[in-house]
């Protein structure tokens, strides 16, 4: 377990994510359990990164399933393609021999596989991410609980398709939405929190190579400053990297000496129009003087 | 930890977390079995991760799991962290040691209501009056229960769709009806689409002395709210209306106490609802008030101004709006100030559309249901 751990934790890192032992430890439960992870956090936390760097560490196809309102198994999990089926039929009977039976016209060849399906179908373990599922339908959560948990897909007219091999599946939610009981019980589940100072800034060392340390470190010390004060929106681990390249594409050695230039380019942080304002008319430099 | 059989003892930890109201089964304590079986169970840091994951099912777990696990592995540690911090405050103690007890002029059914453990808790604490949970833990334990019942009316809210002429499903009985125009050939098709707007709800939250009891739970049920309908606006009132919709918006509870406490000045005074409605109608309702928003007002209806205002200001109010709706805690009582009450709240009836009790979690589940059927 131990190993399987640490090995968890070196792909990440190779993949470019910071990842602390407790996620790591969570992830190792995941490809031994072969469990879905649910994965909860504030927007910007770095939930969907994870399961991209999951696919990139483990070498493996990442199929993503984007959730919405209205999500419905078409979408998520297989279409008949009608327009070849017709097409079949038509030239079956200029041939003048038409399909033998209804197994011909309901076959594979005629199935088109949506993400769920896809990922059940791959031959090597598929990392699937099921992104915001707070955002789709009662009924689209009901549907997964048979995927999730036996890892096979109904198709009514071929019957039940069982995985080649178990996907390692990763869902997502910011919580706009409770979500059910059955749901949470098949998953493994983790709490991804905003990064404390030291966490951040490795990360920004990692993602924005050439930064200089100081710079890195008023930065991140802005942010996180940042994210105890009142905000519509507090500004995510994307933002703050946004943050540094724009600083560090413009050249600039220290915060404190270019105050014009963090409100400038506060934008890069603050996504509402209130928060910027406010930030605008003084309180960023209130920030940097804090942290000076 | 390592005393004794460790599967008996992780075993027995599951059940422990079973009776601190977490959802685990035979499959977690299975799960949970095997990982140990893997590992290093001397390093509790890592078991410690392992169960975590495992077990835990939201936020709240997360959070709460910590300090379970310590306190089972290491009740030592514990009870000396426990002795050192009852020292600054006493009931620290008595919240580490769970139970619901220490309720303050509660009446004895009300006390046996409140008190309870294990799988019927949270049952019992839906019915509880907030009024007597003097226990943090009950009190935390109700506003999280309160904020996951107003995230519930978006599932029923979102579920209800209308009628379209285009979409992916079928809608039988419109096309049944289109039909009889063409002799019951179904030419015309109609579909159903999923409702993607939801109205603006306009928050007015009581937060004078008389309602400090309940602040806590209908201020979680707000935030709640706030989350449900995005296009939220809130505000809080005593003999001043203050607008708290930015505050409401924060989703970190930790956050939310510490900016609380730099709000204080927005908390516990005298009661003006009338002069508040007609402050909200003056600044704000040209803004957030028009006949697609429903406005909720939490309030008990003790008011120092005349009655007569607060009729006409909710008159007003009403003709702006699509709906009044107000939640009264005062509602769920059987006391001496509840029989004073009834008559503001027989007045109220007349004059909104919708009453209900909301000194619980099962009265605010009527206002839940009724919000999901009208929204």
């Amino acid at each position: 377990m131990q190993r399987t751990i640490e090995d968890v934790h070196d792909r990440l890192n190779a993949a470019g994510y910071v990842a602390d032992t407790t996620l790591a430890t969570t992830l190792s439960l995941l490809l031994q359990l072969e469990r879905p992870l649910l994965i909860e956090g504030d927007a910007g936390v770095g939930k969907t990164e994870l399961a991209k760097a999951l696919a990139r560490g483990f070498d493996s196809r990442l199929i993503r399933l984007q959730c919405y309102e209205g999500l419905d198994t078409a979408t998520a999990v297989y279409e008949w393609n009608y327009p070849h089926q017709l097409l079949a039929i038509k030239l079956h009977e200029s041939a003048d021999h038409a399909p033998s039976s209804e197994d011909d016209i309901f076959s594979e060849r005629f199935l088109l596989a949506r993400p769920l399906l896809q990922a059940i179908q791959e031959t090597r373990p598929a990392v699937l991410l099921i992104d915001e599922i707070d955002r789709a339908d009662e009924a689209f959560e009901a549907y997964l609980l048979e995927v999730l948990s036996d890892f096979q897909i109904s198709i009514p007219e071929i019957g039940t398709v069982k995985a080649r091999s178990i996907p390692r599946v990763v869902l997502t939610s910011n919580s706009t939405r409770e979500l059910s009981d059955a749901l949470r019980r098949r998953c493994l589940y983790h709490y991804l929190d905003y990064p404390d100072m030291e966490k951040e800034l490795s990360i920004v060392h990692r993602r924005v190579p050439g930064i200089e340390g100081n710079l890195a470190r008023q930065i991140v010390g802005f942010v996180q400053s940042l994210r105890q004060r009142e905000l519509r929106k507090r500004p995510g681990i994307a933002e703050t990297l946004d943050w540094a390249s724009a600083l560090s594409t413009l050249e600039v050695r220290s915060l404190v000496e270019a105050p014009e230039l963090v409100e400038n380019t506060l934008a890069c942080l603050l996504k509402t129009e209130e928060d910027l304002k406010a930030y605008r008319e003084g309180a960023a430099r209130e920030v940097l003087a804090a942290i000076a | 930890m390592a005393g004794t059989n460790p599967s008996r003892q992780i075993a027995s930890f599951v059940r422990h977390l079973r009776h601190e109201g977490f959802d685990v089964g035979i499959r977690e304590t299975a799960d949970a079995l095997r990982v140990a079986g893997n590992q290093n169970l001397l390093d509790n840091r890592l078991l410690c991760s392992c169960l975590r994951g495992l077990c835990c099912r939201d936020r709240s777990d997360w959070h709460r799991f910590e300090e379970i696990f310590q306190a089972f592995w290491f009740p030592q540690s514990v009870a000396v962290r426990e002795d050192a911090a009852a020292r600054i405050d006493p009931r620290i103690g008595q919240l580490r040691r769970g139970g619901v007890t220490g309720i303050a002029g509660a009446s004895q059914s009300d006390e046996e209501l409140v008190r309870g453990g294990g799988a019927g808790r949270q049952r019992t604490l839906a019915r509880a009056d907030f009024r007597f949970l003097t226990d943090l833990l009950g009190q935390r334990e109700m506003e999280e229960l309160a904020g996951r019942l107003a995230l519930r009316i978006r599932r029923r809210a979102t579920r209800r769709r209308r009628e379209r002429y285009c979409g992916r499903v079928v809608h039988m009985r419109g096309t049944f009806r289109r039909s009889l125009a063409t002799g019951g050939l179904p030419l015309h098709l109609r579909y159903l689409a999923p409702r993607l707007e939801l109205p603006r709800l306009v928050l007015l939250q009581d937060v004078s002395h008389s309602m400090a009891g309940y602040s806590p739970l209908l201020t979680r049920f707000a935030r709640g709210l706030m989350r449900v309908f995005p296009r939220s606006e809130a505000f809080v009132f005593h003999t001043q209306l203050y607008r708290v919709s930015n505050l409401y918006r924060e989703t970190d509870v930790l956050e939310l106490r510490r900016r609380l406490e730099q709000y204080q000045h927005l908390w516990l005074g005298g009661t003006q609802i009338a002069e508040s409605l007609r402050r909200f109608q003056e600044l704000y309702a040209s803004r957030f008030a028009n006949r697609q928003c429903l406005v909720l007002i939490m309030s008990d209806g003790f008011d120092t101004d005349d009655p007569h205002d607060l009729a006409k200001q909710l008159t007003l109010l009403r003709e702006r709006v699509r709906q009044v709706v107000w939640i009264n805690p005062m509602l769920g009582r059987r006391d001496a100030a509840n029989e004073v009450n009834g008559d503001v709240t027989r007045g109220l009836a007349a004059l909104v559309d919708f009453v209900a009790p909301g000194h619980s979690l099962e009265g605010l589940e009527t206002v839940a249901a009724y919000l999901a059927q009208h929204c």
